[in-house]
Formats: structure tokens, C-alpha cells, sequence
């Protein structure tokens, strides 16, 4: 089904008198699913949107390159992925004079970026998540949110299934060992 | 959520099997609809039919009015630049031969002065600077003309010159 979806798109981009179609049926079947996965990772409403905008930016661009080798949902991710990494290191690196107040700042956006609906266990699951290294939270995010498969996943990341399988039992461990510090299980 | 992930995180003795995080992050309203629109337009982004040119401003126009090629101006362009080419080298020599008289040879001067004499004053011979024989030119004046002349011009010669001359 969702390789109808994906030759469609493509049928429609490869056409010029078709393209607009095609962007649009492309953003209306991945924005929301792309915007998530960078919001989860850089947590702010406004730098997700720089980021997408960037990455569908570079979609469109380079989308008459793509080579059908793997499906389009997972080339889309690589480039969201690529260009959120590249966009927190860049902010990490105006940040580093600073990483006791970026921690509170953290803290106090978390709080007022997520909906909790006053359910202070799921901003407590979020810290934790958020304490998790770069590639643990890329991991985790795409197989406990996005329900991906791993084999999946390895293609985003270019990485083996093995290595991920194992990336994501230590960032579940690690949420968990972070719940407890909280005494909140 | 996917049952192999409840499995997975169940064969991991996990507590998030049974407390899910939820996805907490919300987009504003029409953020989706508004970026759509606005990377369409950022992007220009248009099938090739619904594609519109811009209006053209005054001056554009203008610009345009002057350099659009017109087929008859361009005809007429062509045709006087080959005329050009093709006169220039004959009205070229028709110059040369009227300005080059010292290309004529002395005899072909002389002959022509001999021939139109009459036509001629001494004025005009000094002017030519053609060397002319004196008895050539006695023997073409009549004793009438001669003294015609002497009697018109004779208050413009002195005594000394005239005795000089005769």
C-alpha cells in the first residue's frame, strides 16, 4: 500500500505537468510523520520547522536523484535524520559555554512544549528519554513511536540490526534507571 | 502499538510495556496546511500548464516594445547593409580617380590644355601649376584677342612692365 503510495508520488514529481500534485500528495502523506520524528529530537516547535522546511526543501531538490534501491518513507527519514543530527550539533555548538543553563532551559521547555495534560509521569518519561544519547533517542524514537522495523530503521541510519537491537535495549534500561532516580516506580 | 514491540519490551522486563510514553509534541493549528503552502511557494513549485508569467513593469514593457525583433525593419536592415557592401568599392575608385590628377601623365595634361585652350585664363593655368609652352600658347591667341586684352587690363600694368613684355 504504501509502495502505491510512494510510486505514485513519484509518477506524478517525474511528470511537469503533474509535479505540483506530486509534492503535495509527498507532504500529505510524510510531513506529520517527519515533523515528529524531528520534534521529538529537537524538542522546539520553531527549530522543528526550520528543520523540515530544510529537509523538504532538499526532498524536492534532489527527489529526481532518488534511486528506488529503498522505499521513499525511508530515504525521506535519512534526510530528516541527517539534517536534525546536523542541526543540533550546530546548536550544541553555540551552546557549550553554557550547558548548565541549556539544562534548565531544557527542563522548563519540556514543560511547556509538551501537552501532559497535568500527568506529571509522562513529563518524568520524557526527561528521561531526553537524557538519552543522540543515537539511543534516534533509535528508540523510530522503533517505540514510529513502530518501525529494525531492519528498517538500519537502513536510515545505515547501520546493522544487530548494533540497533542493542542501542535500543540500553536506552530503554537507561529510561528506566532514570524513572527510579525519580523514585517515581 | 505494535504488539512485537509490547513482546519486545516485555522480554526486556520493562515497565514501559505497560506505561506508554505518549508522543506529547503537538503542532500548532494549520501549521501543516501553511507549510505546504508556503514551501510551494518558496519553492515555486507549479505544474508546467497552470504556470503563469509575471506581469511586466512599464519600463519591461518598454525594454521589450524596443528589442522585440520586427521582421520588416530587420529585411529593410539587411538588404540597405548589402547594398552598402556591394556600392562601396565602385563609389570608392569613382573618389580615387577624381582626386587622383597627379596620377595623369604630363603629355595627357599638356594634350587636354592644348585642346581647350580657349576655355582656359592664365589665372586658372597658375592655379593648375601646368608648365605650358609660351610659344604654344602666342601662337594660339589672335593679334585681336591679344590687344582685346591689353586695352580691358591696361590701367593694372606700369610702363616698366609693359616695355618688359614687349
Amino acid at each position: 500500500m504504501k509502495e502505491d503510495i510512494d510510486d505514485k508520488i513519484l509518477s506524478l514529481i517525474s511528470n511537469k505537468t503533474s509535479v505540483e500534485q506530486g509534492f503535495r500528495l509527498l507532504m500529505d502523506t510524510y510531513q506529520e510523520r517527519l515533523y515528529h520524528h524531528i520534534r521529538r529530537m529537537v524538542i522546539e516547535h520553531e527549530d522543528a520547522d526550520d528543520v523540515l522546511q530544510n529537509v523538504m526543501i532538499k526532498v524536492f531538490k534532489s527527489i529526481h536523484k532518488f534511486e528506488q534501491n529503498a522505499a521513499l518513507y525511508t530515504w525521506l527519514y535519512r534526510i530528516a535524520t541527517n539534517e536534525t543530527i546536523s542541526f543540533l550539533r550546530k546548536k550544541n555548538r553555540k551552546k557549550t559555554s553554557s550547558i548548565h543553563n541549556e539544562d534548565l532551559n531544557l527542563d522548563n521547555t519540556l514543560k511547556a512544549e509538551i501537552q501532559f495534560d497535568g500527568d506529571e509521569a509522562q513529563r518524568i518519561l520524557r526527561q528521561a528519554l531526553n537524557e538519552l544519547p543522540e543515537k539511543q533517542k534516534l533509535v528508540f524514537n523510530m522503533r517505540y513511536f514510529d513502530e518501525m522495523p529494525y531492519k528498517q530503521i538500519a537502513e536510515v541510519l545505515n547501520t546493522s540490526v544487530g548494533s540497533l537491537k542493542a542501542s535500543y535495549h540500553h536506552a530503554v534500561k537507561k529510561i528506566e534507571s532514570y524513572i527510579k532516580q525519580q523514585n517515581f516506580i | 502499538m505494535k504488539k512485537e514491540i509490547i513482546d519486545e519490551l516485555q522480554e526486556m522486563n520493562s515497565f514501559l510495556a505497560e506505561h506508554k510514553i505518549e508522543d506529547g509534541y503537538q503542532a500548532p493549528a494549520n501549521y501543516f496546511n501553511n507549510l505546504q503552502l508556503d514551501l510551494l511557494q518558496k519553492l515555486d513549485i507549479k505544474n508546467e500548464n497552470n504556470a503563469q508569467e509575471k506581469p511586466l513593469g512599464t519600463f519591461q514593457k518598454i525594454m521589450q516594445a524596443i528589442l522585440r525583433p520586427a521582421p520588416l525593419l530587420t529585411a529593410a536592415a539587411l538588404a540597405l547593409f548589402a547594398l552598402g557592401i556591394f556600392f562601396w568599392p565602385a563609389y570608392d575608385a569613382t573618389i580615387d580617380a577624381q582626386l587622383s590628377f597627379s596620377d595623369l601623365s604630363e603629355e595627357e595634361v599638356h594634350a587636354y590644355i592644348e585642346d581647350n585652350i580657349d576655355e582656359f585664363d592664365l589665372d586658372l593655368l597658375s592655379i593648375a601649376d601646368a608648365s605650358i609652352d609660351e610659344t604654344t600658347l602666342m601662337n594660339k591667341l589672335e593679334d585681336d584677342q591679344l590687344d582685346e586684352y591689353i586695352n580691358n587690363n591696361i590701367e593694372e600694368f606700369d610702363e616698366q612692365l609693359f616695355d618688359e613684355i614687349f
